[in-house]
């Protein structure tokens, strides 16, 4: 009993350790030889497709106006739609490698809700040859009007008038915002 | 410390490159499409017709300081552009030495023009000028006129029966694009194909003879072959009993020429004392 007295039992900490190592170990040495249940599903055809970001111009109505210097008229009327899956924001410019007209022109642009372009703004968004107009978000199946108007400077020059090819090239953008 | 500092810097660092990576990479989408929009430039050109209409063709020269005016209209006869301005231009062709004196005053010649009025610039022969432009817009349809004035010079000594010749340009503008000029040219001829009005005062002691000639023309009263007097100016004084000294009673036929080959005719009936019977014009 005395020589018993003098050892102290073992701490709580070193059972459970041990439990811990019997446990592992047994796992691990049943792997090899101990059969499991097994349950295996597949499934087939499931494609990750990427979206797109596309926008369409689906008509444009030219008025093909007659210009002359300090004149303003309505150039365009183009339907855009965002055929795309994602929101884009709408941008217009024109005239990135500018000839003698898109020199001498601003284009104007709004968005309206019909074809007939009525009730401009009273001050729509404009811009030189270059320069970018903001037309604001369009979501994806969306669809917008787009009314273009044009003013020739007043000191558009006289050559102009020979001027072959009277067209603007003009650009909408759509960018993921 | 230090060195747990250090380490913490570097989580820190390796923390916001795990979370700027994917930001730089992060793709935006885009799409744009591109359209060309036709337009066209506006047909100004054969847009001016011009109208000059004499207001007074009788009264050319009109004497002393006589002054001529016509009425100019330029009509826009395009379909689009408003033209910014008009200029007008004169030309007047002229026998040699004589010159003229010309103005354009606004509105439609309906203010009587006062003889003797001052005109701003000279023309010699055959010159051309500019006269001051006239302001716009004048919209499609609309027109502009203005009074055309002409006057001789002090020095003017136009003959009866001479030429002259009177050419008025237009050309409009619209901004820095000119439309084609329109011309019309008048021809001016000094009234001499009839004769100078003669007027007499019978049973008078003299004969007042008036014409209307301007000044600076000279006269001569002419009686078969022998000049029986002459002058110079508008008025030719009046015949008195003693012009008629040593012509005997009865009827005795005149005329009278101007300077460029104008002739009147009268003739005149006295008495063999000197008075005056008769005078047909």
């Amino acid at each position: 009993v005395t020589g018993v007295r003098g050892r102290r039992r073992p701490g709580l900490w070193a059972v459970l350790v041990t439990a811990a190592l019997v446990v592992v170990a047994g796992i691990a040495t049943s792997q090899a030889s101990m059969a499991y249940w097994n349950s295996q599903e597949s499934t087939s055809g499931v494609t990750l497709q990427a979206g797109t970001a596309d926008l369409v111009v689906t008509g444009v109505d030219e008025r093909e106006p007659e210009l002359y210097p300090g004149a303003s008229a309505t150039l365009a009327i183009a339907e855009v739609a965002n055929t795309g899956d994602v929101d884009l924001d709408l941008s217009l410019t024109f005239g990135t490698r500018p000839t003698a007209l898109e020199a001498a022109a601003t284009i104007s642009a709004w968005r309206a809700g019909t074809s007939s372009c009525d009730g401009p703004p009273d001050a729509p968004s404009s811009a030189a040859a270059g320069q970018r107009i903001d037309l604001g978000r369009l979501e994806p199946t969306g669809t917008a009007y787009l009314c273009l108007g044009v003013v020739l400077a007043p000191d558009a020059g006289a050559e102009l008038q020979d001027e072959p090819d009277w067209f603007f090239d003009v650009t909408v953008d759509g960018r993921q915002p | 410390v230090s060195r747990r500092v250090g380490a913490g810097l570097a989580a820190a660092l390796a923390a916001a490159l795990v979370i700027a990576a994917p930001a730089a990479a992060y793709a935006v989408w885009t799409a744009s499409t591109t359209t060309a929009v036709s337009a066209h430039p506006a047909s100004i050109a054969d847009s001016v017709t011009l109208n000059v209409t004499p207001q007074d063709a009788t009264g050319f020269p009109a004497g002393s300081g006589g002054v001529l005016s016509f009425l100019v209209m330029v009509t826009n006869t395009g379909t689009t552009a408003p033209w910014s301005r008009v200029d007008l231009g004169l030309e007047v062709r002229s026998p040699d030495g004589y010159a003229l004196t010309y103005g354009v005053a606004p509105g439609d010649c309906s203010t009587p023009v006062s003889a003797g009025l001052s005109l701003p610039t000279s023309a010699s022969a055959s010159s051309i000028v500019a006269l001051d432009p006239v302001a716009g817009p004048v919209g499609p349809g609309g027109s502009v006129t203005v009074c055309l004035l002409l006057a001789e010079t002090a020095t003017g000594d136009a003959a009866p029966g001479g030429a002259f010749g009177l050419g008025v340009t237009a050309t409009a503008a619209v901004g820095g694009w000119s439309t084609s000029e329109a011309r019309v040219d008048t021809d001016l001829t000094i009234p001499a194909s009839g004769p100078p009005p003669v007027v007499c005062t019978p049973q008078s002691v003299g004969v007042q003879l008036t014409q209307a000639g301007h000044a600076g023309s000279s006269w001569q009263l002419w009686h078969e072959n022998t000049v029986f007097a002459s002058g110079s100016g508008a008025q030719i004084p009046a015949l008195t009993p003693e012009d008629l000294e040593g012509y005997p009673g009865g009827t005795y036929d005149f005329e009278l020429r101007w300077s460029g080959g104008a002739v009147g005719a009268f003739s005149l009936t006295w008495a063999p004392a000197g008075g005056i019977l008769g005078c047909v014009a």
